[in-house]
């Protein structure tokens, strides 16, 4: 029975949960949450900021609200489908979950980190607000995380990575910021890239030091127990570091041959195509928009330039702003978006890549597999429901 | 049953209701339960099935046979397209069949250990439960009515999953 359920919409699994007694206990049962995670379909996980148009008057009582627009948005599970031999994409609603109606995330901003099984890292910011959550849209559960060990000043650059270990199976976010230290007269360092940890359910973050990498600030990319950041270091050997999840370290990691990876680093972006590593690279002075794909996890060599598409025939939007590739779809076309505005579709085959107007500004997307994972499973954590 | 050339080696596979199917070993080895007992030597001539009735076991040996005379995929790497479309349709044509039936056949091939059946039985009735609502849901599969939840489970169950009933 788990065999015929797990191949179900997530929509009809919970209406499952109600056909029968059986079917409840079945349905929580970690032998069917893992079968489903195996079977899971490919979603993006996109998340609405405040979208102009949903601000009506009666919001504007609370004119600090309207005037700053500060609002938590709406993370919507979409289940993108293309056709082969048509550039149509379908495109179907898996779940919402509507962060504005939440108490807890009122006048505040959200972050997308990351999303590894289902379960999805969120970063609330804003004034003294700095919160880190994991949460699981599909059953609605969430934890939050403890406070960070430092305290000072607000750091000047953070990024965060969520993951699993391969070994430990353990579930980690790690914090890198740029503290500022004070003068040292023997040192002419003024700034240090230092690290913390919180295992999920350990109820507590815990110092790694100094990072002694200069990494990137847009947030870490999780694949294979480890988590990856592009190197801002002209002269570092390797473009690319890491922090395995296991065993909590930080290393340079293989990116493709430096001397090619000449552009800027903000036209650089991590993400995962068809489950290998890519490095996407839009840099206005390269003719071309480049996806670097890393056949082979960890071998340098295998490093190719996997897609090259012409800057002539990216849409106008494309040719002069960073591009986010968030997924491949099964039948090959490549989802990405800029400016957090426009959805583009890249097909391999055809070498076209066209504008897609259905999902409305301002939204970050995020390759996604729905799961039933439950957060109870890290407890002492407080695990509380949307 | 036998339609195949008289040089094969043959099995007899015999139905809870007594009836018995001569079949081509070949078209047997699909099942890796009794693929096990052949090689363990522990079939005699006649290979009982206790627990499958005639007419769930006929349309299992169809299924069998039709798969084993199609090419393998790991045989060949490029074989011909046209098979796997044939396959393809003899497929869909075998799962239109009642709901009964398709779960006995599930069981049946769940006990013989057929992989590609069990798939096939299992896809056919996610499609068909597919989007619909627990109650309907329980008609289509006849759900044992001394298991069903609670009233008070049942709301219980809907409004911590509000979301997934609008």
């Amino acid at each position: 029975m788990a065999d015929i359920i797990s191949r179900l919409p997530v929509k009809t699994i919970i209406h499952c949960k109600s056909v029968c007694k059986n079917w409840r206990e079945l349905v929580s049962d970690s032998y069917f949450i893992n079968l489903h995670l195996s079977r899971s379909p490919r979603c993006v996980m996109i998340h609405h900021k405040i979208q102009p148009d949903l601000v009506s008057e009666s919001d504007s009582e609370d004119e600090d609200e309207t005037v700053n627009l500060v609002r938590p948005g709406v993370l919507k599970c979409l289940e993108i489908k293309g056709e082969l031999d048509t550039s149509h994409l379908h495109h179907a609603i898996v779940t919402s979950l509507d962060l504005n109606v939440t108490p807890i995330f009122k006048n505040t901003k959200i972050l997308q980190v990351g999303s590894v099984n289902g379960l999805v890292c969120l970063r609330q910011y804003r004034d003294e607000v700095d919160n880190t959550y994991v949460c699981n849209p599909i059953t609605r559960e969430y934890v939050i995380l403890p406070r960070p060990q430092y305290v000072g000043s607000i750091p000047l650059i953070n990024t965060y990575g969520f993951g699993v270990g391969l070994v430990t199976k353990e579930y980690k976010v790690v914090w890198i910021f740029l503290r500022t230290i004070p003068q040292n007269p023997t040192s002419s360092l003024s700034y240090l890239f230092e690290a913390e940890v919180c295992t999920l359910g350990a109820g507590q973050w815990r110092r790694l030091g100094h990072v002694p990498y200069l990494i990137n600030a847009s947030n870490g990319l999780f694949l294979n127990g480890c988590v990856h950041w592009i190197v801002n270091d002209k002269h570092s050997p390797e473009r690319l570091c890491s922090f395995n999840i296991d065993n909590e370290t930080f290393e340079l990691f293989p990116s493709p041959p430096t001397e090619e990876i000449v552009g800027d680093v903000c036209y650089q972006n991590l993400g995962i195509l068809n489950g290998c590593l890519n490095l996407s690279d839009s840099s206005l002075f390269e003719p071309d928009f480049t996806i670097w794909v890393m056949k082979e996890y960890g071998f340098k060599k295998s490093w190719c330039k996997e897609v090259v598409i012409k800057r002539s025939i990216m849409p106008n939007v494309g040719r002069f702003l960073p591009v986010y590739l968030i997924e491949s779809l099964d039948d090959g076309s490549i989802l990405m978006f800029v400016d957090e505005s426009s959805l583009l579709v890249y097909c391999p085959r055809k070498k076209t890549i066209e504008k897609r107007d259905f999902l409305k500004p301002y939204f970050t997307g995020k390759a996604y597999r729905p799961s039933f994972l439950k957060l109870e499973a890290f407890e002492p954590q407080r695990v509380l429901v949307f | 049953m036998s339609t195949s050339s008289s040089s094969s080696k043959k099995i007899v596979l015999k139905s809870a209701d007594n009836e018995t199917f001569e079949i081509d070993e070949i078209v047997a080895l699909e099942s890796q339960a009794i693929k096990n007992m052949i090689e363990d030597e522990c079939a005699d001539n006649v290979i009982p099935l206790g627990n499958i009735d005639s007419k769930t076991l006929s349309k299992i040996i169809e299924y069998c046979k039709k798969h084993a005379e199609s090419p393998k995929k790991d045989d060949n790497a490029d074989i011909d397209e046209k098979a796997v479309e044939d396959l393809k349709s003899f497929d869909a044509e075998f799962a239109k069949v009642d709901m009964p039936l398709i779960q006995d056949i599930l069981m049946a091939a769940n006990f013989l250990n057929i992989d590609n059946l069990i798939g096939l039985m299992c896809r056919t009735i996610a499609d068909r439960i597919k989007g619909k609502t627990p109650e309907e849901i329980r008609k289509i599969l006849n759900i044992n009515k001394n298991d069903l939840l609670s009233p008070e489970q049942e709301a219980k169950a809907r409004e911590e999953n509000s979301w997934a009933f609008d």
